[in-house]
C-alpha cells in the first residue's frame, strides 16, 4: 500500500467519524469532568493518598512527641514498650522521617501537576514526561527509604532492650547497623519494584524519544 | 456567569467544533471501540487540564493535535491490560457499517494493516500527513526539523510498501 492509497482510505475514516463519532456539547461537558486513568494520574492519586495518611500520622506523631516531652507522667502512651524519654524520641524520629516522606511526595506531586498542564510539542513533552516519571519514581524510593529503617529500628529496640540496658555489645551494634541495612535494602527493593512497574514503559518512551532525535537515530 | 463557567463553555464549544481531530487520533492508535472511547476520554480530560496554558499563540488545531498525540503516545493502560506489552502491531477491527461497500471495507482493512506496522511516533507523522499538514506544521507539532520530517516520511513509505510486498 502506498501513501496515496492510504490517503484515499483515510478519507473513508473522515466520513465515518462525521457519521458516527460526533458528540454534542453536553456529552463533551460530561466527559471533561471524569477523572483521568493514565499512569501519571495513578501515581498522583497514590501520592495524594500517601499525603493524606502521612500528614495525619505526622500531626499525631508531633503532638505525641511534644506531649510526652512536656508531660511525661500524664502522657505516656507507649509505657508497655518504652520509657518516657524513649517515647519522646520514638515520636520525634517518626515525625522527622514522615516530614521527609511528605517533602519528597510533595515534590513529585508538583512535578506531575506542572507536566499535566503543559502543552509542548511531542518531542519536548516526551522528554519532560520521562524526566518527571524518573523523578517521581526517585522521590517515591527516597520517601520509603526514610520510613522503613525508623520503624524496623524502633521495633528492634523495643524487643531487644526490653530487659537489657543500652550498651556497646552485640545488641547495641545491631541497633546501629539495622537502620543502615534496612535503609539500603529498602532503597534497592523500592528501586526494583519501581523498575518492575514502570521500567519497560519508560524504556519504550525512551525509544520513541530517540526515534525523534535525528542525530541519535542515525 | 462565573469566569470558570465561561471558560468551560468556551472550551466545550471549541472542542465540540474540532472533535473530529480527536476521534481521528483515536482511530489511528486504537484497535477497538472500547480502547477508542477510553483514549477519547483521556484526551478530553487532558485538553481541559491544559486549556489554561493555551494562549492562542499557535492555532487551536495545532494545540489540539499536540495534546492529543502526546496522550496517545504516552497511553499505556490498554497495552498493559491485554498483556501485549510493547508490541506495536494490533489487529485493527473496524466497526462493521452496512452503508460501506466491500471495496471500501477492503481499503480500510488494508489501511489499518499498514498502520499496524508503524510505531506510535510514525503513526503520529502519518496522521498529520494524511490530515493534509505541511512539513512545517508537522515539524512544529512533533518538535523536529522539517528535514527530519522528510526523512521520517521516506522511511515510513519504505516500511509500508516493504511490509505489504512481503505479505
Amino acid at each position: 500500500m502506498e501513501l496515496a492509497e492510504l490517503q484515499s482510505a483515510w478519507n473513508l475514516v473522515n466520513v465515518d467519524v462525521q457519521r458516527k463519532d460526533i458528540l454534542d456539547e453536553q456529552a463533551v461537558r460530561t466527559r471533561i469532568r471524569r477523572s483521568s486513568g493514565t499512569e501519571l494520574a495513578g501515581i498522583k492519586r497514590a501520592l495524594q493518598f500517601k499525603f493524606l495518611i502521612g500528614t495525619t500520622v505526622a500531626v499525631i506523631a508531633i503532638g505525641a512527641s511534644l506531649g510526652s516531652a512536656l508531660a511525661p507522667r500524664e502522657f505516656h502512651p507507649l509505657d508497655f514498650l518504652f520509657s518516657a524519654r524513649e517515647t519522646t524520641l520514638f515520636y520525634g524520629t517518626l515525625s522527622v522521617s514522615l516530614c521527609c516522606m511528605l517533602f519528597f511526595n510533595h515534590r513529585a506531586y508538583r512535578f506531575i501537576g506542572a507536566l499535566e498542564r503543559s502543552t509542548e510539542d511531542v518531542k519536548t513533552s516526551l522528554e519532560r514526561f520521562i524526566q518527571v516519571m524518573e523523578r517521581a519514581m526517585r522521590f517515591n524510593i527516597y520517601s520509603d527509604t526514610f520510613m522503613s529503617p525508623v520503624f524496623f529500628t524502633w521495633f528492634y529496640y523495643a524487643y531487644a532492650f526490653r530487659e537489657h540496658d543500652l550498651d556497646w555489645d552485640i545488641r547495641g551494634l545491631l541497633l546501629v547497623l539495622l537502620p543502615v541495612l534496612v535503609g539500603v535494602f529498602s532503597f534497592f527493593f523500592q528501586k526494583y519494584m519501581q523498575h518492575l512497574k514502570f521500567g519497560r514503559y519508560l524504556d519504550r518512551l525512551k525509544y520513541y524519544l530517540q526515534s525523534l532525535d535525528a542525530k541519535k537515530e542515525d | 456567569m462565573s469566569d470558570k463557567k465561561a471558560k468551560e463553555q468556551e472550551f466545550v464549544k471549541k472542542i465540540t467544533a474540532s472533535q473530529a481531530i480527536i476521534h481521528k487520533v483515536c482511530r489511528m492508535y486504537c484497535d477497538d471501540e472500547e480502547h477508542r472511547k477510553d483514549l477519547f476520554q483521556e484526551i478530553l480530560v487532558q485538553l481541559w487540564k491544559s486549556y489554561p496554558s493555551f494562549r492562542g499563540e499557535a492555532q487551536f488545531s495545532t494545540w489540539l493535535y499536540r495534546v492529543a498525540l502526546n496522550v496517545a503516545i504516552q497511553d499505556f493502560r490498554k497495552e498493559k491490560k491485554r498483556r501485549l506489552l510493547f508490541f506495536e502491531s494490533y489487529d485493527f477491527r473496524e466497526v462493521v457499517d452496512e452503508r460501506r461497500n466491500e471495496l471500501e471495507d477492503e481499503r480500510l482493512k488494508k489501511m489499518y494493516r499498514a498502520i499496524s506496522q508503524l510505531d506510535k511516533v510514525e503513526r503520529a507523522v502519518v496522521l498529520l500527513h494524511l490530515e493534509g499538514k505541511g512539513h512545517a506544521e508537522i515539524a512544529e507539532i512533533m518538535g523536529i526539523t522539517q528535514n527530519y520530517v522528510r526523512v521520517k516520511m521516506t522511511r515510513i513509505r519504505k516500511k509500508i510498501s516493504k511490509k505489504i510486498k512481503s505479505k
